[in-house]
């Protein structure tokens, strides 16, 4: 699948490629390498391990593997993974900082919290949620992503392949294109939002577990007997990453 | 599949340079430097140098082109600027306007 992940609109700069310049467009973008300046594009934007940003980052959906020196803003969410570095303010709907990312930096989130430039609408999800550390049993619900749009959020854990971008219309990274990503299709919402209780009333994102990053902040002690496993099999690539003390917060839940 | 690869929309406000692969499919208001192949795609749009061991244009090119070994126009392309490469292929289709110097050593 990650073979696909090239999709006519999907870009990649190399692990030894250098842009000093400002990136814009339409699209989603990989960053493996180095850029120094400016991004801002409609679409994802995937920082992978060992790819640095200097320079302010928006776009509709961030994932940081990485590392960014500089503003992230995303219209429908962000995603600090585990090994991402981060040094600067955080604003969008929904953020979620997976345990061991070193952010440093305001958070922003909430409903309010998306500049207003590119065409996703933000919170198709219901705003409510967004505050956005979510409670790890949003794991199923996934952070981010109206559930059409994002069927396919990169896999974090791997700086892999971001599946084949399946919406092509980057310009709306909400809007419901059909989320043909097999891998992260199959880790349908749906289908883990049967298994697993659904604490909010949160559309089914993105599935999933490797997303789980939002709990990070407020580690709930209880570990509900949730089960928080992440489906390996559907997972596209690497072994499910699940955040082991990040299990279902049920105190965290919030209605 | 290049290591680098700028989709149709993507636009580079500047340089970009690689030790690997890039292929251009958008656009670069600046230049395109690479070790190996640079491929410029249909559509591409590069305002300035390109430089590479190779170097395939089917795009516009606003700039001169340079390659350690061999520079291919073509179908297509439309470069304005000078080719210094050690071999040159103007396709039939290609447009072309610049001078050629071939004797790189």
């Amino acid at each position: 699948m990650n073979d696909e992940r090239k999709s006519h609109m999907s870009s990649i700069i190399g692990e030894t490629a250098v842009v000093i310049g400002n990136i814009s467009g339409q699209g989603d973008l990989e960053i493996r390498g180095k850029v120094q300046g400016s991004i801002e594009i409609v679409g994802r934007i995937h920082v992978a391990e060992g790819g640095i940003i200097l320079g302010n980052v928006e776009a509709g959906t961030v994932t940081v593997s990485g590392e960014v020196r500089g503003d992230l803003s995303a219209s429908d969410g962000i995603v600090i993974q585990a090994s991402g570095e981060v040094e600067g303010n955080l604003l969008a709907p929904r953020v979620g900082v997976e345990p061991g990312a070193r952010v440093r930096g305001m958070l922003r989130t909430g409903s309010h919290a998306v500049k207003e430039n590119t065409a996703a609408s933000p919170l198709s999800l219901g705003t409510a949620l967004s505050t956005a550390v979510a409670s790890p049993a949003a794991v199923a619900s996934t952070a981010f992503a109206s559930p059409a749009a994002f069927a396919s959020v990169p896999v974090p854990s791997p700086p892999v392949a971001r599946p084949a971008a399946a919406n092509p219309t980057a310009a709306s990274p909400t809007s419901s294109s059909v989320p043909t990503d097999e891998p992260i299709a199959s880790l349908a919402p749906e289908k883990l939002g049967k298994t697993r209780k659904r604490r909010r009333p949160r559309k089914p994102g993105l599935s999933d577990n490797h997303l789980s990053a939002s709990e990070s902040v407020i580690p709930e002690p209880s570990g509900g007997g949730q089960d928080q496993k992440q489906p390996a099999k559907t997972r596209q690539k690497g072994p499910p990453k699940p955040p082991t003390f990040l299990k279902g917060a049920k105190g965290h839940q919030r209605a | 599949m290049a290591d680098t690869i700028i989709g149709s929309e993507l636009i580079i406000d500047g340089n970009l340079q690689s030790e690997a692969s890039i292929r251009v499919d958008g656009r670069v208001m600046g230049r395109v430097d690479s070790q190996t192949i640079v491929d410029l795609g249909p559509g591409s749009t590069v305002l300035s140098e390109v430089r590479g061991q190779r170097v395939n244009v089917a795009g516009s090119v606003a700039g001169n082109v340079e390659a350690k070994e061999r520079v291919d126009l073509l179908a297509g392309a439309k470069l304005t600027g000078d080719v210094r490469s050690p071999r040159l292929t103007i396709a039939d289709g290609a447009n072309f306007r610049g001078k050629v110097d071939m004797d790189v050593s």
